[in-house]
Order: C-alpha cells, then sequence, then structure tokens
C-alpha cells in the first residue's frame, strides 16, 4: 500500500477541490509521464467501462459525474480529453484526473484532447488559471509538458474506438496511428491533429472545418472506416452536444459531451455512456451539480488595470 | 510623469482624488503617438478611391497570417487610426448617459434604419424547433439574407437615397468592401459562433463609415451611445435566438463570453460618475436598477447575471470582480484600452480574422524580420507544397506582389501552412478541379500509404491558429 500512499493524499485534498502544491504537481506528472509514455497511440481498453466527454475545468459537475457513474475504482472510465481551459477549476480536474490515472492504472484512461496542448491552454484559460492560482506558470509546463504524452485515441474490446475529434484522411486503419509519434505539442495539421480537431458532418466525403484545423468527415468515411477495422462505433467528444450525446452517420459515430450548462449558459444536460460486460451500452444523462459554496481565491486586480 | 508640457488639447476633466489628473493625457499616452491621439483618421473619397480585391468583388481580405505580419500591422499607420479611433470614441462618451438628450444627426439616423431592417429579419426568420448542436441553423438564413441585402442597403445609406430604393445596376464594388466589415459584425456563419473578433470588424464598419467623410467627429458621441448601444443589443437577440456559441471565451478566465468594447465604453460613460463605483456591479440592488439602462458597464453585468446560471458572480465572472476593486472609473477604463490593445489588437487568434482593402489598408513593413522563434512557433507540417499543386501560378496579382518574397521563400524551403492561408482559399475555386486533382496526387506522394478514400478538399483560408 505504501506505493500510493502519497497519491491518496493528493486525491482525497482533490476530492475538496483543493489545488496540491507545486512540488506535489511535479512529483505526480513524473508518476504519470512513467505510466502514459508505455501506453499505446491506440490504448486497449476492457469493457465494462464508462465513456466520458468534454469536462473543461467544471469540477463540481466532475464529482457529479462520479456520483452517477459511480466512484473510481468501482466503475472503470474512459476520458476522451478536454478536461482543462474555460471553467473555474481546471487546475483541480485535470490533477485529479491525473491522480487517478496514477492510482489506477488499469482502470482510467485518459485521452489528449485539443485543448491539452501548449498554445490553445494560452489562450483559453488554463494559463491564466494557473497564474491566477500559484502566481507563476510552472504547473501550466507541468501539465503541457505531460499533455504531450496523452494517449491519442483507445479501443475499447477491439469494437468501440474513442477518440476527441474524429477521422482523418490520412487515416485509414488502426494501424496507421500507432505508428504517429504523438510525444509533441499538438500539430496545426497532419493525422494527429485531424484525430483531435475533426467533427462528423452531414456532407459526404471530407469537407473543409470551419474551425481551421482538422477536416469534417461525412457518412461514407465513417462507415467506411468501422468496416475496414472491424469496428461497431466511434466514440467521440469535442461537441457541445444539447442532450449531453447525439448519434449521427447511421449509428456508426456517437458525439458525448459531459460538462453540463457549458459555461454556466448553455443549458445542455451532459452525459456518459456506460458499456457493460456484454458490450451493451447506455447513457446516463446529468444536470449541472447542485449550487455549492463561493470558491476561496483572494481577489487580485489585474495588472492592466494597476 | 503629469509635469510635461502638455500639448493635448485638455477636457479639462479632473478627478477627485488628484486635482492634476488628466485622462486625456492618460490615455493619449495609450496610443502610438500621443501627440496625435486626437487626430482625424485619414480620409478617402468614396467616388474615386480604386478599390483593392478586384477579382474578389472588392470583398475585403484577411492578412495578418503570422505573429510577423501581427507585429508589421502594428506598425502600420492604420493600426494606430483604428487604436486612436476606439480611443476617440471613448473620450467621446465621457461621463455620458445612454439616456443622455441627443440630437439624432440625418446619417445617424439612416443607420438606425439600416439597423432596424436587419434587426426585423431576426423576428422573419424564427430559430428552428429542432436542433443537436448548440447553434441554431436558422442563424445560418438571417446571415445568408444580411449578406445578399448589405451591400445594397449601405449604397442607399451612403448615397441617401430610401434603404430600399431599388437598384438596378450592379452596386460598385466599394461598397462590397465596406459591407465585408458589417457582414462580419454578426458573427460566423458556419460555426455559429460569435466573439470579440467579430465585435471588431462593427468598429471597423463605423470607421470606413468615418474615413469616407459619412459620420462627423461631433457625431462620434452618437455611434457609440445610439448605433454601437443599438448593436450591442442586436448581438444579444441574435445570440438569445439562434443560440450563438461563444467564440474563442475564455470562459471564467475571460471578460465576458462575447464582448470586450461595451466594456470599454460604458468605463468611459461611468467616469467622475456622483454615485456608480466600479465596486458597485457587485451590488445587485445598483445592477438590476435603471442605472444599467443608462449605462453600458452596469447592463452588461445585469445582461450576465441574466444567463448565466448555476454559480455566483466570483465564480463565473472572477475577472470582473477583480477589476471592481479598482478604485475608480478612469483606471478601469485605463485599463480596459491597455487589455483591448493586448488581448484583442494583440492576439493572433483574434486578428488574423481582421479584414483590409482599399479603406482600412494593411500596409506591410518590409523591415519587420520573422524571429527564428517565430518560425519555429509555426512547426510547418508539410502536406503539399504550391510548386507541384501549381498553384502559386493563380495568386491574385494583388497578393502576389505584397507576397511574393513569402511565398517564394516558403516554396523554395519548406511549405508552410501559413501561405497556403493566403493562395488556395482565394484562388483554388477559379480552378477547383485541377486544384483538387493536384492535391489528390500530391497526396499520396507525400503519406506512404495508398488511399482508396475520395481526397480531402484543399483547405480553405485555413487559420494559422485554430479556433477551438
Amino acid at each position: 500500500m505504501g506505493e500510493f500512499q502519497d497519491v491518496d493524499k493528493y486525491i482525497s485534498i482533490l476530492k475538496e477541490c483543493k489545488p496540491l502544491s507545486e512540488s506535489e504537481v511535479r512529483d505526480l506528472c513524473e508518476k504519470a509521464r512513467e505510466i502514459l509514455s508505455k501506453e499505446s497511440n491506440v490504448q486497449p481498453v476492457r469493457c465494462p467501462v464508462t465513456v466520458c466527454g468534454d469536462i473543461h475545468g467544471q469540477f463540481h459537475d466532475l464529482m457529479e459525474l462520479f456520483k452517477i457513474g459511480g466512484n473510481c475504482p468501482d466503475t472503470n472510465y474512459l476520458f476522451m480529453g478536454d478536461y482543462v481551459d474555460r471553467g473555474f477549476y481546471s487546475v483541480e480536474t485535470v490533477t485529479l484526473l491525473v491522480a487517478l490515472k496514477v492510482r489506477y492504472k488499469d482502470r482510467v484512461t485518459i485521452l489528449r484532447g485539443n485543448h491539452e496542448s501548449r498554445q490553445i491552454t494560452q489562450v483559453y484559460g488554463f494559463y491564466d488559471e494557473c497564474l491566477r492560482k500559484y502566481g507563476n506558470p510552472n504547473v501550466w509546463k507541468l501539465f503541457t509538458d505531460l499533455f504531450d504524452y496523452l494517449p491519442l485515441t483507445a479501443l475499447i474490446e477491439n469494437q468501440v474506438f474513442c477518440l476527441h475529434g474524429g477521422l482523418s484522411p490520412s487515416i485509414d486503419t488502426l494501424d496507421h496511428i500507432e505508428n504517429l509519434d504523438r510525444v509533441q505539442e499538438v500539430p496545426h495539421e497532419g493525422a494527429m491533429c485531424d484525430l483531435l480537431w475533426s467533427d462528423p458532418d452531414d456532407r459526404l466525403g471530407f469537407g473543409y472545418s470551419p474551425r481551421g484545423a482538422g477536416y469534417t468527415f461525412g457518412k461514407d468515411i465513417s462507415e467506411q472506416f468501422n468496416h475496414n477495422n472491424g469496428l461497431t462505433l466511434v466514440a467521440r467528444a469535442h461537441q457541445l452536444v444539447m442532450e449531453g450525446y447525439n448519434w449521427c452517420h447511421d449509428q456508426n459515430v456517437v458525439t458525448i459531451f459531459s460538462a453540463p450548462n457549458y459555461c454556466y449558459r448553455c443549458g445542455n444536460l451532459a452525459a456518459i455512456m456506460e458499456i457493460d460486460e456484454k458490450m451493451k451500452h447506455t447513457f446516463l444523462q446529468f444536470d449541472p451539480a447542485p449550487r455549492r459554496g463561493e470558491p476561496h481565491v483572494t481577489r487580485r486586480t489585474p495588472d492592466y488595470f494597476l | 510623469m503629469s509635469e510635461n508640457n502638455n500639448k493635448i488639447p485638455s477636457f479639462g476633466l479632473k478627478s477627485n482624488v488628484n486635482s492634476t489628473y488628466n485622462h486625456l493625457e492618460t490615455v493619449a499616452k495609450l496610443s502610438i503617438d500621443e501627440k496625435l491621439v486626437n487626430e482625424p483618421p485619414k480620409f478617402v473619397d468614396i467616388k474615386t478611391i480604386t478599390p483593392l480585391n478586384v477579382e474578389n468583388n472588392g470583398i475585403a481580405q484577411k492578412r495578418i497570417i503570422s505573429k510577423r505580419d501581427l507585429r508589421s500591422f502594428h506598425t502600420s499607420s492604420t493600426y494606430s487610426e483604428l487604436l486612436n479611433f476606439i480611443i476617440q470614441l471613448s473620450l467621446d462618451i465621457q461621463g455620458k448617459s445612454l439616456k443622455s438628450n441627443f440630437t439624432i444627426t440625418k446619417n445617424i439616423n439612416s443607420i438606425i434604419v439600416l439597423l432596424n431592417q436587419l434587426d426585423q429579419y431576426i423576428t422573419d426568420i424564427p430559430p428552428k424547433q429542432i436542433r443537436t448542436r448548440f447553434g441554431n441553423e436558422s442563424f445560418v438564413e438571417w446571415f445568408n439574407k444580411v449578406e445578399k441585402e448589405t451591400p445594397k442597403l449601405l449604397f442607399n445609406l451612403i448615397n441617401d437615397n430610401p434603404l430600399n430604393t431599388p437598384i438596378t445596376n450592379e452596386v460598385p464594388i466599394i461598397y462590397n468592401e465596406i459591407s465585408t466589415y458589417l457582414q462580419n459584425s454578426w458573427g460566423d456563419k458556419q460555426r455559429i459562433d460569435y466573439g470579440s473578433g467579430h465585435e471588431l470588424n462593427f468598429i471597423c464598419f463605423l470607421l470606413c463609415l468615418v474615413k469616407i467623410k459619412f459620420i462627423k467627429r461631433e457625431e462620434y458621441e452618437l455611434l457609440v451611445l445610439i448605433i454601437f448601444n443599438k448593436y450591442l443589443n442586436m448581438m444579444r437577440r441574435l445570440q438569445e435566438s439562434y443560440w450563438l456559441e461563444p467564440a474563442g471565451s475564455h470562459g471564467v478566465w475571460g471578460l465576458d463570453d462575447y464582448h470586450f468594447l461595451p466594456f470599454l465604453f460604458g468605463s468611459s460613460q461611468l467616469i467622475e460618475h456622483k454615485y456608480i463605483r466600479p465596486k458597485s456591479i457587485r451590488n445587485d440592488e445598483i445592477v438590476n436598477s435603471s442605472f444599467s439602462d443608462e449605462y453600458m458597464y452596469l447592463g452588461c453585468i445585469r445582461f450576465i447575471g441574466k444567463v448565466k446560471s448555476g454559480g455566483s458572480l466570483l465564480e463565473h465572472s472572477p475577472m470582473l470582480v477583480d477589476i471592481s476593486g479598482v478604485k475608480n472609473w478612469s483606471k478601469v477604463n485605463e485599463g480596459m484600452i491597455k487589455m483591448f490593445k493586448s488581448e484583442v489588437l494583440g492576439k493572433l487568434p483574434i486578428m488574423q480574422h481582421m479584414f483590409f482593402a482599399s479603406i482600412i489598408q494593411y500596409i506591410d513593413n518590409p523591415d519587420i524580420i520573422e524571429t527564428d522563434e517565430e518560425i519555429n512557433q509555426r512547426k510547418p507540417i508539410v502536406t503539399h507544397s504550391f510548386s507541384s499543386c501549381g498553384c502559386i501560378n493563380r495568386v491574385p496579382s494583388m497578393f502576389a506582389v505584397a507576397n511574393t518574397d513569402k511565398i517564394l521563400a516558403s516554396t523554395s524551403t519548406t511549405t508552410n501552412n501559413n501561405n497556403n492561408n493566403i493562395t488556395s482559399g482565394d484562388h483554388c475555386n477559379d480552378n477547383e478541379q485541377q486544384c483538387s486533382e493536384t492535391h489528390n496526387h500530391d497526396h499520396n506522394h507525400n503519406h506512404n500509404h495508398n488511399h482508396n478514400h475520395p481526397p480531402p478538399p484543399p483547405q480553405q483560408q485555413r487559420s494559422y491558429f485554430p479556433l477551438d
């Protein structure tokens, strides 16, 4: 048990929505890097498992997710990226998920989302949050360096293919993904970028993505990809969907989004997808966590206003 | 600092804390040349100006592709003019309520009529009932309608015709140029979203109206308190009707999911206010009072309170709560201008979408050289090269002249996706088939495995920085 003494302590602190110290984060990231670096670009996952979409720093809603889906390690989890940015508690959220990964490495899988990137987090809040909570960017640096090691995709029982964004014109088979060198910042183009950025679309074929990265892909592409690789389903996240999950492409693709009332305003439900021992799936939808206490941060005048 | 001779005409605005404080002097220091902060922009004659981008019917184009381009833009007179315009708008509404007794001028009234018409289209095009994603597809319909009507409406506006006068001949393409700004003020049609970059387009539209002498300096206060405020209300209506996603929102770590300028202008309105202090935003009684109808800043706080649920102001808007600790509104306004310069005008993810043509010109500064760090940050990923695609032969002449060096440099060393930006979106359409064939051919070369599905289309206007 001694092996996990520190991590157990971290988890109990984090579950109270309190951030770890910088040195604790450093220790945790080192442990996590060792585990993640051994994982595959297409990380194999066993059922039963519960598949989750974007979280975006909505810590209290993540706690609600565990209430609905079951606690770790009683329930196995697969998170499909976008743990940070926009929400108030990206630091606490990503630290907890990484701690759970370190503590229960065979029961928790965490993939990379397009927000697990240096460039994106500098724009959409995680960087600012780290500065605000730690007074320096060291913790941001530790995490974004760790993000390079996150697996890009996962494969549940050789049937359900899970990833953050979607398919890529440069990738026909899962072997192509295995061959990518993933330990790097998310590039602006190419297969690795597409996996984290693409979206399904009503139009056939691959199309121009209005996001400026990745592609849109049509039903023909999804059908062919599933057929070629012997898959039953592509499960992905990346897009806000009002019911928390949304089928498309004749049930070849499902979108899962796990941040309820996104940005405190979108009014959407969140969802997770349970896959049982017989590979049967069930969606569980949930509302935002009930009202909770005020966040404990001291007010700091932004530099522009000094 | 304030002992220097003050060459700027003072408005005689004084703070009650320090009698020598002069807000104009303070904000002038935030412009490129403080002596010129109150200078008018360079005027153009819409009748004689030579429109650019003729190949694209005059539609203004994106020109800032890299960090280098952005630094180059920051040295240009266009940037200085844009920044001064925003500062002047802010100065001219200092201490003024939205409910002041205005004398509406004829041209301001014409703009109101035009906006009312676009507003009416929102009523005419109700949101679709069936939806899966957040944004409502009816926005696309509204947007297309506006896109179709705007050049004609602007032609009638600027030529002093009744708004819906039928136009028999083709509208001169200079009106397409001005339309680009108004059209892009409402958000992104494909993404069904909206952010501070779109808001900046509306300011560029107003700047066009000033530069063609349709609006005079005396009308700036009306431009903000009537026209910009009307725009703000229309945007809220669009956001609420069609559920526009916040584009590039920093979430809780930004000022607001959608807007910036109402905070900048709004803080100026409140300078020297008798009762309302920056900390008043934490007072529900004030926020819910009629003061919020008079002052944009408070109106924004009230609106945020209305649309955000499941957390306190401190949790969903910590930045605004932080700013509420600033001692007075002059300081808030100064900070807002600094922040706007840095967080909007200084950010490539936003500025890569700014449009340029003949009225608002992109003037490249050849002395600005891309640093090694900037080149490294670009990390080009080779997907196809212009030489093999043949794209370079079809670069519109105007771009070819301006970007020859960059394009040649990129083809001779390594292809970068940024130049792709300049070319593919603009010219591939002319010869789509040929272009996609060559893309296909090239794609097979660049990957070591065979493709048996149709090739992707060439990326149009691929952004340097993706938009989340």
